[in-house]
């Protein structure tokens, strides 16, 4: 061979060879599994982190032992009279709890 | 919206990711399953059943991967990956994948291509491709035939970027040698 362009020429050529579809496409959409967690569904797995993110705080709020401190260090943050520890540490777990769901809502893997 | 046959390969994909729709991946798979499976059945050597098996797994594995696309690189070049990941772990599985072996030990020659009809010259192509090492075959067909650059072939094969080059060079010293006109 005395034009190296040849070479690539005809590896170009080959490349580009029409190969008929032959019930190939038909084929690999017959084999396509069902997708899990498909986007139309995409709804789903951020309500349900929310909801129960939602409805863990308002349980751990209405059941806590120490609810009643818990409701009045809030109620005292609420109305800036005192940020008692109790208020404190509700406020920080609430916020830990609330970033969680966030983060794992957005989480699309 | 366009309609499919009228859309972008990443319209068609936002299509299948958000609709779940399997018509617009079809069209994706009809546009390319032509050089898909052409660069498998250079891979296999020829084995027509085997690379049609390996670009359905190609394309199924596609389907299942394609929220991962990233819309930075071309799908074609991304299915092309897949195609090359799916050939070595067949090879892998076979035993038969030995990239880093030569075989300088080409068959006998054959007739020159230049003057021959374009179906003669693919044949011989076709034939001096199989005489190839593994890994020369690879990387010829990942630069040549899916379109890479040697940085993505280095990547879809998992070859350091100065064997790809070597592979490249030595596999086209081969194929011209194999292809040159017999001379008395």
């Amino acid at each position: 061979m005395t034009d190296p362009d040849k070479l690539e020429r005809l590896l170009r050529r080959d490349a580009r060879s029409d190969l008929a579809d032959d019930g190939f496409t038909a084929r690999v959409i017959a084999a396509l599994p069902a997708r899990e967690g498909a986007v139309h569904h995409a709804w789903l797995k951020p309500a349900l982190v929310l909801g129960s993110a939602a409805l863990g705080s308002a349980l751990a709020f209405a059941l806590a032992p120490a609810g009643v401190d818990v409701a009045q260090g809030f109620l005292a943050l609420a109305t800036s009279r005192a940020l008692t520890p109790a208020a404190l540490g509700g406020l920080v777990l609430s916020g830990a709890l609330v970033v969680c769901a966030i983060v794992l809502a957005l989480d699309t893997e | 919206m366009a309609p499919i046959a009228a859309s972008t390969d990443a319209e068609l994909i936002v299509r299948t990711l958000e609709r779940d729709d399997r018509r617009a991946f079809a069209e994706l798979v009809s546009r390319h399953q032509s050089r898909v499976r052409t660069v498998l059945r250079r891979l296999t050597r020829g084995d027509l059943a085997l690379a049609d098996d390996l670009a359905q797994e190609t394309f199924v594995l596609a389907w299942r991967n394609l929220r991962h696309f990233r819309f930075e690189a071309r799908f074609s070049t991304w299915i092309y990956r897949i195609a090359f990941n799916a050939w070595q772990s067949e090879a892998r599985k076979k035993r038969e994948v030995l990239l880093e072996i030569d075989d300088d030990a080409l068959p006998a020659g054959s007739q020159a291509y230049d003057e021959l009809p374009d179906i003669a010259s693919r044949i011989d192509l076709e034939r001096a491709m199989s005489t190839l090492s593994d890994g020369e075959r690879a990387a010829i067909i990942a630069c040549y035939y899916a379109d890479l650059s040697h940085e993505e072939a280095s990547a879809a094969l998992g070859m350091p970027l100065g064997t790809v080059k070597t592979h490249v060079l030595r596999a086209k010293a081969k194929l011209k040698a194999r292809l040159a006109p017999k001379e008395k």
